[in-house]
């Protein structure tokens, strides 16, 4: 038999299981507080800017658009050599350690590095980050001077410029907090309305009286609504109850008084 | 002159809200339950039914208490019998004593129905209660003497009404069902489960039971919202 559910059913279900859902959407946002605000280590980055040129055309040759084009080609290829070069970290990691109380090696510096250009611009940015925020702008500011010396040598570079150095920043990049907290509250939603109807789905028991007509195929004598706080409690009768021996005290049924009916001890005055 | 003697006065507290309040929507469901039995019959006479259901916990014993209350208060004469000679709940629930009753009337020949019914205290209503605890319930009400206790409780009531324990759990219910007139089932919302429901069908089915229809019990949806509307 094919099983459809009904918009009213959905919510008739998320209804009812309200206090779950509730319940695993605070357990989401512990868990993610906890992750975000015990588990994660905070991380900082720094940012140097630089420009680099390439060697000048001869004299009195037009530096027409290729060279331009060719420009911003190559620093591609600067990124490259930032990122990738053993030379430039192990000169940056000797630096850093010189200044600071770094104790990685050059691939950890290579692992911190990250450089970023604005499309069409000769300008570009070498991106460090790290668990500290000094080490971080030491290892911007050291990558940057390294490069300026080696891009000489290697890449033949006539002059690379820091525009601006890396500044020291004490706010952390991540991790994010509100996002961090709002997707620990979503995922106890996701969680909590899924088992909403997973055990609605595991349970067995009569929802309504369709089963009762279409499985079944009885008839529905009456539908007794669940007892209120109110009738249940109003259920304290006043009746009396005879301390006699009830059985001696029964007359025989007769066809005007069928019912036996307690007769009732009486006394003469 | 004669002087009653006095009586003494006990407050008990039963779970009868056809008696405890009778404008109430519950109250008025169970009329509606009792009018729609007189109709399912309307051809047929209907003297004797029994109250079961396919597990426990689904509501019979409120059920048959509060149908008997009913159908007293429409002026038929009503018995109440408690034949859950296992777990008895009827003369609790109208405060009586359980010192004699069905069991008794099964295992003495010579016991009579007017020596062991008690008054309920509401007017056209008796009480049959389980009596001791027997030894062997089913057989007991599979007996020959259960025929002829039926058939003397027809002869002195207008309505007999059994609350029987679980068709599933015990054979008790399908016993009785093959001498009675009519069976009521009792289905609980978020209870009854789904195929003791269907097993207990099947084994009313065996014994050529007269399903009446279903008491569907404890509904969380709002079944008689105009009600409180017509009452204000």
């Amino acid at each position: 038999m094919e099983e459809t559910i009904s918009l009213q059913e959905i919510f008739g279900i998320i209804k009812k299981r309200l206090a779950l859902i509730i319940t695993l959407m605070f357990i989401g946002l512990g868990f993610s507080a906890v992750m975000t605000f015990v588990v994660m280590t905070p991380k900082f980055s720094s940012s140097t800017q630089l420009i680099v040129k390439l060697p000048r055309a001869a004299e009195g040759t037009n530096s027409n658009v290729n060279d331009v084009n060719f420009n911003l080609y190559m620093i591609t290829t600067y990124k490259d050599f930032i990122t990738t070069s053993n030379t430039l970290a192990e000169s940056t990691q000797e630096i850093v350690a010189r200044e600071t109380n770094f104790k990685g090696s050059a691939a950890d510096i290579q692992a911190m590095l990250q450089v970023t250009q604005e499309q069409n611009s000769q300008m570009f940015s070498i991106k460090a980050t790290s668990e500290d925020p000094k080490i971080a702008q030491a290892v911007a500011n050291t990558a940057a001077q390294v490069f300026q010396e080696q891009a000489k040598e290697t890449l033949e570079v006539d002059k690379v410029s820091i525009i601006a150095p890396a500044p020291l920043n004490v706010s952390p990049i991540s991790p994010n907090n509100k996002l961090n907290l709002l997707i620990g509250l979503v995922l106890g939603l996701m969680v909590g309305v899924g088992i909403s109807f997973l055990v609605e789905l595991l349970d067995k028991t009569v929802k309504d009286d369709k089963f009762i007509r279409d499985v079944l195929g009885y008839s529905v004598l009456g539908t007794v609504p669940e007892m209120t706080a109110k009738e249940l409690s109003g259920q304290v009768i006043q009746k009396p109850v005879e301390t006699a021996n009830v059985r001696n005290n029964v007359t025989n049924p007769t066809p005007n008084n069928p019912v036996p009916q307690t007769r009732r001890q009486r006394n003469r005055v | 002159m004669f002087k009653k003697k006095a009586i003494k006065e006990t407050t008990q507290a039963v779970s009868l809200i056809t008696l405890a309040d009778r404008t109430s929507p519950v109250s008025e469901q169970y009329r509606t339950i009792r009018t729609n039995i007189q109709f399912a019959m309307v051809d047929k006479e209907l003297k004797t039914l029994i109250v079961t259901s396919s597990g426990p916990g689904e509501g019979k014993s409120t059920t048959s208490a509060n149908l008997a209350v009913v159908f007293a208060n429409s002026g038929i004469r009503t018995l109440l019998v408690d034949a859950d000679l296992r777990k008895p709940t009827v003369a609790k629930s109208f405060g009586l004593r359980n010192h004699h009753g069905l069991s008794n009337l099964l295992s003495e020949r010579d016991a009579k129905i007017q020596n062991v019914v008690q008054s309920s205290g509401i007017e056209n209503l008796t009480i049959l209660s389980s009596g001791p605890k027997p030894p062997n319930p089913s057989e007991m009400l599979g007996s020959m003497r259960m025929h002829a206790v039926i058939k003397e409780m027809r002869d002195a009531f207008d309505l007999v009404i059994f609350d029987m324990p679980p068709v599933v759990a015990v054979t008790d219910a399908q016993v009785v069902a093959s001498q009675v007139d009519g069976t009521i089932m009792v289905v609980r919302e978020g209870v009854s489960n789904k195929n003791a429901l269907i097993k207990a069908k099947s084994l009313l089915e065996m014994v050529n039971a007269n399903m009446l229809g279903v008491v569907y019990n404890g509904s969380t949806r709002n079944v008689d919202q105009g009600y409180y509307y017509y009452g204000a």
